[in-house]
């Protein structure tokens, strides 16, 4: 991305897909592990925290950590 | 290294001496273990850097994690908890040094919001159309949201600035930033419902320009 016309767009499918109840980081954040867990085991998220995965589609910074937690767990280390 | 139940570690880590410090150093491990995983698309392990982050990451979240014991509610295992909080210590660091030199005002200088759309070159009848479309959509946005939501898209939008490092150029924390955004995106959605406006002509207009 490098104008505002893609910032334009990337925040109108972002628009798109607002919901009136949304999760922020924070409470994201408080359930980040019990999530990557879930998902670790195949269990679907869907069902259990659709609100936690709405949430990190909207929210790159926290899709990031979500992404580098599972990628731990994936190792098998925890 | 002991096994330990969320029950022992939780024990462990809140009684004192050689037993508080026995399970540090056995956490510090796994956090240490699990940060070659966690930043590989960050930081590669063998950069001359990784160790000295790795460390003050490890040190800092075992602070944390003594600080917040009585909130960890023992859904996921202690060292999930534990990674997580080593994970947004991490990646804070990263994105902070990735961004240190860069102002917000530099970027939205470079994107210079509003007069995009009408720089396009000229367009057939059809694409015209869209292009009023774009345009109507820009007037929607300069009217509903306000100047700190519209420099807030713009910046995350632009060069994907993490939202954390948006935030605090902005003097706010990353929640409120996430809330700003939200409300701005709640109240658009409701002015295009009004107008009739279907995202999906919205988007073919941007494939169209």
């Amino acid at each position: 991305m490098n104008n505002a016309l893609d910032a334009l767009r990337d925040f109108l499918l972002k628009v798109g897909r607002t919901e009136s109840h949304e999760l922020d980081c924070e409470q994201v954040f408080q359930v980040l592990d019990v999530y990557a867990e879930a998902v670790a085991q195949g269990v679907d998220v869907e069902e259990l925290l659709p609100l936690v995965k709405h949430h990190l589609a909207m929210c790159h910074d926290c899709q990031e950590e979500y992404e580098a937690l599972l990628r731990i767990l994936e190792a098998g280390l925890t | 290294m002991v096994e330990r139940t969320n029950e022992a570690w939780l024990k462990d880590l809140s009684s004192t001496g050689e037993r508080q410090e026995d399970a540090l150093r056995d956490l510090g491990r796994i956090i240490r273990a699990g940060l070659p995983y966690a930043l590989s698309s960050w930081l590669p392990a063998s950069d001359p850097n990784f160790d000295a982050l790795a460390d003050d990451v490890v040190q800092e979240t075992l602070l944390r994690v003594l600080d917040r014991l009585d909130s960890f509610e023992g859904r996921s295992k202690l060292s999930t908890w534990a990674n997580k909080i080593a994970v947004r210590i991490a990646l804070t660091e990263l994105r902070r040094k990735r961004w240190q030199d860069r102002s917000l005002e530099e970027i939205l200088e470079k994107a210079q919001n509003p007069q995009l759309i009408a720089e396009h070159k000229p367009n057939p009848e059809r694409m015209a159309m869209q292009s009023d479309l774009l345009r109507h959509v820009q007037e929607l946005i300069e009217r509903e949201l306000t100047e700190k939501q519209r420099t807030a898209m713009i910046a995350l939008g632009v060069q994907g600035m993490p939202a954390e490092e948006v935030a605090r150029r902005m003097g706010m924390t990353r929640n409120a930033l996430y809330k700003l955004m939200h409300d701005a995106r709640k109240r658009l959605k409701a002015r295009l419902a009004d107008e009739g406006l279907d995202m999906d002509d919205i988007m073919k207009a941007f494939e169209a320009r």
